[in-house]
């Protein structure tokens, strides 16, 4: 083969789709007619064309579309609810209820483990004020939300002479207007009122089982409220290199989680809206929105016992410093428990294989619901950016070794720079991910749902709650534990 | 109904069947498209079947040709849809239906791949992948045109695997699927020089690697 055949080669496919313009097409064919290399060639390229174009068409297998909405249809999604409904319930509190305002919005708790503090006597509500941390709230990503929490959380020192300490931590009753007994028997919002007391009741056995902590002081983050104020995200407080929302000398680390409540609900699933992704508490009469927070997958985990496998995914979590926010368990759709974990992304991967670790495959599911925010890739563009310009002035640094160090991260930097130009999202996720593993910039948090769930729940069980609170969204886990059957 | 079609950019040489539609296919079938993607952002499931069903094939078979692991295609392209369905919100209706999905498609796709290369190197991969050789066909069976023919599809099928990621991309959706330089250029986002260039790198790797089985260049 000659030079002059080269350039021909080049055009080949070109010609063999009808693309050559005139006057290289002509040339082409001139060439053609007298160099039987090319024309060897032209052949075999159109052979492997009609090579690939002749493999037989996969059909999609039977029941792939089913399987597709089957699939759709058992991730827990928001229910909307009748317009009539709503009202009628709203109306029932605002006339029965003074503190109506309080149930509308997301109380939290507390807990925390405290290998000492496991066996001494209860104390007051006032000096529980001064020693014990304020409530703690899940993480908030917008001024909306923070104002939110803001109003609604009630602080300790409001609290009645109830507040009961556990063996295990503090744990806040209700307060006693909220008492069943005050309240005319209404099915519904006596139903409803008793979540937040066998809830606390709950919660106390959940954290009663929680083992003796084995993490470093400083290893163990978590979110917080702090006078009112909401601590800084996960992000910043990692990059600081944490001090725990509870560091008290000669203490023994503590098995950070706290716990969400929308008025005794769970953590339902997290809705697209936008830009943002909102995290939803299922609760027993209605839905809430309880903060947003970009939620990237949902890992699913049947376990016979939900308060177990919690108990051991919470462990996985803080032997990684990662704090859990859980859910209390609902009864009523079977006592599963949500754990939702905000993972540094250079952590992720392995936490992810930790916890899938704590049962057998055929019990878990993994998703990528959400897919990724546009905040989050906003965020994560703005994250690589920074990243390439350091990377970038390290190269021309006269340190022989920084700029070593930085040509060889050159591959990480051309491959984020090519996925930026595509706006691929998804490959920038992935490099976002190798880059938290090289450099130690603050990189947006991986949001995992965890969603601990008790295998089919008895028919009749189902039916009967179903029929208390009605609704799809009971609806909804029924046809997920059938789906699971 | 598939018009003939003679755009910019040519027609396509072996004249694939396109699963997809044609731009010169009914309007009512563009129409009813538009509405059932409509139903389906409002949640209506049994809408979004069938929009998966028109569209399950050719859909199926790009991402079986290019993950070459039949036990994973079912599944990717599962998660193709249910992404789709998550991103209908995204769907203006000024591209077509099939590219935006090929778009998606694309994603779903390098995330396995990704996904695959990282837990090679974390040892956590059991089986090595078997790709294509789930198709070996089976010798004692049929006639020997018929045998012959399957170890034919294995063979390609195989050289197809082992392309690297970016090439079977473009082979796959251009030799295979018979998208348009247009579709594949919005699909992969990138320039159709690039594209047309990458394509032809990629015949001629595909080339090589069966030349010596079938002596292409006997």
């Amino acid at each position: 083969m000659n030079a002059e055949c080269s350039q021909f080669r080049d055009v080949l496919s070109e010609y063999l789709e009808g693309e050559l313009a005139a006057p290289s097409r002509q040339a082409l064919e001139a060439h053609l007619t007298g160099c039987a290399e090319c024309r060897d060639e032209l052949e075999a390229l159109r052979h492997t064309v009609g090579a690939l174009a002749g493999l037989p068409r996969q059909q999609a297998p039977t029941g792939f579309a089913d399987g597709v909405t089957d699939r759709l249809r058992t991730r827990v999604r928001p229910v909307l609810r009748p317009g009539g409904e709503r009202r009628t319930i709203l109306a029932l509190w605002t006339r029965v209820l003074p503190v109506a305002a309080l149930l509308l919005v997301v109380v939290g708790l507390v807990l925390t483990v405290h290998r000492n503090g496991l066996f001494q006597a209860p104390e007051s509500a006032s000096r529980l004020a001064m020693d014990r941390p304020r409530q703690m709230e899940v993480a908030l990503s917008t001024p909306q939300a923070e104002a939110e929490v803001a109003r609604g959380a009630v602080r300790l020192d409001e609290a009645p002479e109830g507040v009961a300490r556990e063996r295990a931590g503090w744990i806040r009753a209700a307060p006693d207007e909220l008492r069943p007994s005050a309240l005319p028997a209404e099915e519904t919002t006596v139903e409803f009122l008793r979540e937040p007391m066998r809830a606390a009741a709950e919660m106390g056995e959940l954290a009663k089982a929680l083992p003796a902590p084995a993490v470093a002081p400083e290893s163990v983050v978590g979110y917080g409220m702090d006078n009112g104020r909401v601590q800084p995200p996960l992000k910043e407080v990692t990059a600081r290199g944490a001090a725990p929302a509870e560091a008290r000398p000669g203490q023994p680390p503590a098995l950070s989680w706290h716990a969400v409540r929308g008025v005794g609900g769970r953590l339902a699933d997290a809705e697209a809206k936008k830009d943002q992704r909102v995290l939803f508490v299922q609760g027993p009469l209605d839905r809430r929105a309880v903060a947003p927070a970009p939620v990237q997958q949902v890992l699913t985990v049947m376990a016979d016992d939900p308060a177990e496998l919690a108990r051991l995914a919470v462990g996985v979590a803080n032997e990684s410093g990662v704090a859990a926010t859980l859910s209390l368990p609902d009864e009523r759709t079977g006592g599963g428990l949500d754990l939702y974990l905000a993972v540094p992304p250079a952590q992720y991967e392995r936490l992810l294989q930790q916890l899938a670790m704590l049962a057998p495959p055929s019990r878990q599911d993994l998703s990528n619901s959400l897919g990724v925010s546009g905040a989050f890739f906003d965020a994560m563009v703005a994250n690589y950016r920074a990243y390439q310009r350091a990377s970038r002035e390290e190269l021309k640094a006269p340190d022989a070794s920084a700029a070593a160090a930085a040509a060889g991260r050159t591959a990480l930097v051309r491959r984020m720079e090519a996925a930026l130009e595509e706006r691929d999202a998804e490959r920038i996720a992935g490099d976002h991910l190798d880059m938290a593993g090289v450099t130690d910039m603050p990189v947006e948090p991986v949001n995992l749902l965890v969603r601990i769930q008790r295998p089919v729940p008895v028919a009749a069980e189902a039916e009967a709650a179903r029929a208390k609170v009605g609704a799809a969204s009971l609806e909804a886990r029924a046809a997920e534990a059938e789906a699971e059957k | 109904m598939n018009l003939p079609r003679r755009n910019k950019t040519g027609p396509h040489p072996s004249n694939p069947v396109r699963a997809n539609m044609s731009d010169g296919a009914d309007r009512s079938s563009k129409e009813d498209e538009a509405r059932l993607v409509g139903r389906a952002r409002q949640g209506d499931l049994e809408a979004f079947g069938r929009l998966v069903r028109r569209n399950q094939d050719y859909v199926y078979n790009a991402v079986y040709h290019l993950v070459s692991s039949p036990q994973d295609a079912e599944d990717i392209a599962q998660e193709v849809f249910m992404r789709a369905y998550d991103r209908l919100d995204g769907f203006e209706g000024r591209a077509r239906f099939s590219t935006w999905l090929y778009g998606i498609m694309l994603n779903a796709v390098r995330t396995h791949w990704r996904r695959r290369a990282r837990r090679r190197t974390l040892s956590l991969d059991g089986a090595p992948d078997d790709g294509p050789s789930a198709d070996l066909p089976d010798r004692s069976d049929g006639p020997p045109a018929e045998a012959e023919r399957r170890e034919r599809v294995h063979a390609v099928r195989a050289a197809i695997a082992e392309l690297d990621d970016g090439m079977r991309e473009v082979l796959v959706l251009r030799d295979i699927q018979g998208l348009s330089y247009e579709e594949l250029a919005a699909a992969m986002r990138l320039p159709a020089g690039t594209v047309k260039s990458r394509l032809h790198r990629a015949r001629l790797a595909l080339r090589k690697r069966l030349e010596p089985l079938y002596g292409l260049t006997e």
